[in-house]
């Protein structure tokens, strides 16, 4: 039975082997980050351990990009699906499993139908490019001379430089073409970079498919490695500051209300389906085009950095603090963005959509369900532009002083306490202790939660009262979020399936997987074997099969690779092979008969010296 | 032993099949513990990640049906994967993982398994000892087949 997924279920039952994120919600779940060790630690001005910097990198990566025109669209054409569904079978009356079958031409089921059709097309192209991102941004991106702080970059500074240090760093004078801060955040990043487990993940990553069926995680790295790869050797603003080149990513793909327009223009599903897929080959195209024109590359990486700079460009997801119908006002600001080589008809038309689309996700329905619809749309566009640290579950208790205090336990230890209104009762006796990072205002909370909603939010740092006011409104319990998503999304899921929609919309997304695996199979196209067995063997394994199934190898090509990300000098890379217990000419000619047998070149060799493309 | 009856009032006699689960293994792990293992001894959980959802590539589980080759497989392969450390001075192969195990009655044990020793060949006669132990196994036996693994 195909289920529908899980953006319209919600955030999935936390996997604790692994990090991940909820492109609905942007709630993200980091498996490594223990609340209970590290809040005493922020609190006393500290920062997150440094072996949990990855999978933030990831994760902070895909919330960076998702907090964008097209993120906000597929969030919003999620959020509209299950609230149609919702009204029509929410009340019971007509719920879906009452009956087997329900009739497909009903306009809200076909409304419904599309939403997820557009959704589901447009986030499984997109995911090899969010994932290869999210990778890119692990293990290879390095913060440079632009003028624009990369949000990740941003973020790590905050959660992962200890308070004292950052003041020191942002205080101390620049003394070369790179300020103190870069220069820090360089530091971590090539002490993490190096460490064992970050050459087990990098390995691990070369011996994952190469086709996209499975998440597309290589072909979306090698295709982002190889989008950088192509601006750096055009732009000397590319070469020296690769969280740059992110961030021009993200701006030519997330903020295009070109494909925005695309997500949701209006036609049949096969027009639809032709129409995304279409459109983002174009703009694939288009980059490929830009990327080799020297002039006009350094032309828009300034005039990106110089919007960004001085328009300070807005978050796009604010939602209204005054509970009204409007459309929320920053999405007026969409107006400010000056989309990167889309033609200003394309844009107008984006941004029209987009708004007609959050009218109708915004505005409260006439209908008795029409509040508890509007409160959810309201609750997630709020938390979307949070960064979730992390959950702990707790134990509560009361304690009456002077004032009655409510306390947060884990295994009797106190973790958090706060003041709490003697009218209030406490219902239930656990439940858990939320860390958020509001990025807005570069501030800390907790929200003391239980099952069925929050009890407290408290901020650890200064925040301005209009955020306050915001979040105190919010409900920030995950079980809560989850039992809301799981309820909205059993109905757009039965009713589909009910309908035989579901296999419809499968079949599209089959169709476009092909697409998108010829899409980014062009951008390998330098870098792919020659031999049609090779290239098969990588669409299983990668690189595995291709370095003769042979462990020290495939850590040789992921110590190198993270070497040469930093740095071409050949020393370099022999020294941190060395430390491995690698030894670099003997990996060096080994790489070299790969490329002779395959067609590979697995390792570049230039007059400066040695780099690679993996 | 348990013993159910089945519809037709046929009585069925089976047992629980002895095996150890253990998490956070990559893509090679997995390639290796194929190599070494019969596919039927072995199965993997490669946990895929869900439409809709995006985060870290993730680890894979993996289960190991506790016959004495395949635990003799599985010592070869803990042996292999380490790389010695230095310990004042001297080289120190450690093995770490925590496991499930599942006994014949269906009792489920989780354990962390540690060891430690001071070259790979005896790293894969310690792994291979405990584990023929904790299902009793030949423990001979089992050596010989984990010797053969090289």
């Amino acid at each position: 039975m195909s289920r529908i997924p899980a953006s319209l279920r919600g955030p999935t039952p936390p996997q604790k082997e692994r990090s991940w994120i909820d492109p609905l919600s942007n709630l993200m779940f980091l498996h490594q980050v223990d609340i209970a060790k590290s809040l005493p630690e922020i609190q006393q001005g500290g920062a997150l351990p440094l072996d949990t910097l990855q999978s933030f990198l990831h994760e902070v990566t895909h919330q960076w990009w998702f907090d964008s025109p097209v993120g906000v669209c597929l969030a919003l054409l999620a959020l509209r699906a299950r609230h149609r569904a919702f009204l029509k079978f929410g009340d019971g009356a007509n719920a879906p499993h009452k009956s087997d079958r329900v009739d497909s031409s009903d306009p809200f089921i076909q409304a419904t139908f599309e939403d997820v059709l557009r959704l589901r097309l447009a986030t499984e192209l997109l995911r090899p490019l969010a994932e290869g991102a999210a990778l890119f941004s692990e293990f290879d991106a390095w913060p440079g001379d632009s003028q624009v702080i990369a949000s990740p970059m941003a973020h790590m500074s905050r959660l992962f430089i200890p308070a004292d240090l950052l003041l020191s760093t942002l205080q101390a004078p620049q003394t070369g073409p790179v300020d103190p801060l870069s220069l820090l955040q360089e530091k971590i990043l090539r002490g993490v970079r190096l460490s064992p487990p970050v050459v087990e993940r990098k390995a691990n990553l070369l011996c994952s498919p190469l086709e996209v069926g499975e998440g597309g995680y290589l072909a979306g790295y090698l295709a982002v490695k190889k989008m950088v790869g192509l601006g750096r050797a055009h732009s000397k603003r590319a070469w020296h500051d690769t969280f740059f080149c992110l961030t021009f990513l993200r701006a030519f793909f997330y903020e295009d209300l070109g494909l925005v327009a695309a997500i949701l223009s209006p036609g049949t599903p096969e027009q639809i389906a032709e129409g995304i897929v279409g459109y983002f080959d174009a703009r694939c195209a288009q980059l490929g085009v830009l990327s080799q024109d020297e002039n006009e590359l350094d032309g828009v990486l300034a005039r990106l950095e110089a919007e960004m700079v001085n328009l300070s460009r807005p978050p796009v997801n604010q939602p209204p603090t005054d509970g009204s119908d409007e459309v929320p006002i920053s999405f007026a600001e969409l107006d400010r963005f000056t989309p990167i080589l889309t033609g200003p008809e394309i844009a107008q038309n984006g941004r029209r959509l987009l708004r007609e689309l959050t009218r109708t996700v915004m505005q409260r329905p006439t209908h008795i369900l029409g509040p508890y619809v509007q409160r959810t749309a309201h609750n997630l566009l709020a938390r979307r532009l949070l960064i979730s640290l992390g959950s702990q579950p707790v134990e509560y208790a009361l304690v009456d002083g002077k004032e009655r205090r409510l306390v947060a336990q884990h295994e009797g230890r106190q973790l958090w306490s706060v003041a709490f209104s003697r009218e209030m009762a406490l219902r239930e006796p656990s439940g858990a202790l939320e860390l958020y990072y509001d990025p807005t205002c570069q501030a800390l909370f907790v929200a003391l939660t239980t099952e069925s909603g929050t009890l407290a939010v408290e901020w650890l740092t200064e925040a301005p009262p209009d955020r306050q006011a915001l979040m105190a409104e919010v409900d920030f319990s995950r079980s809560l979020i989850d039992a809301e998503s799981q309820l909205l999304s059993v109905i757009v899921d039965d009713a589909l399936e009910k309908a035989s929609l579901d296999e419809v919309v499968n079949n599209y997304v089959a169709k476009v997987n092909r697409a998108s695996n010829d899409q980014y199979s062009r951008w390998l196209s330098t870098h792919r074997p020659r031999h049609e067995s090779c290239k098969l063997a990588m669409e299983g394994d990668g690189f595995w099969s291709l370095l003769g199934g042979r462990r020290d190898r495939i850590e040789a090509l992921a110590t190198m690779s993270l070497v040469a990300s930093a740095t071409v000098r050949e020393v370099d890379v022999a020294n941190a092979l060395a430390r491995r217990g690698i030894d670099w000419e003997t990996t060096a000619a080994t790489f070299d008969q790969i490329k002779e047998r395959s067609g590979y070149r697995l390792l570049i060799r230039t007059q400066l010296g040695v780099t690679s493309n993996v | 032993m348990l013993t159910r009856l089945i519809p037709k009032g046929i009585l069925l006699e089976f047992q629980m099949s002895e095996s150890l689960t253990f998490g956070g293994l990559t893509r090679i792990d997995c390639k290796e513990l194929e190599e070494l293992m019969d596919s039927k001894d072995l199965t993997f959980d490669k946990r895929a990640v869900r439409p809709g959802e995006f985060g870290e590539l993730g680890t894979i589980v993996a289960t190991v049906f506790a016959t004495k080759l395949a635990i003799a497989a599985l010592a070869a392969w803990a042996s292999r994967r380490q790389k010695p450390i230095d310990v004042a001075g001297k080289k120190r192969y450690v093995f770490r993982q925590s496991v499930k195990m599942t006994k014949k009655d269906g009792t489920m044990v989780e354990k962390e398994l540690y060891f430690e020793a001071d070259s790979e060949s005896s790293l894969k006669e310690g792994v291979a000892t405990q584990l023929a132990n904790a299902f009793d196994l030949d423990v001979a036996e089992v050596l010989k087949l984990a010797k053969g693994k090289e």
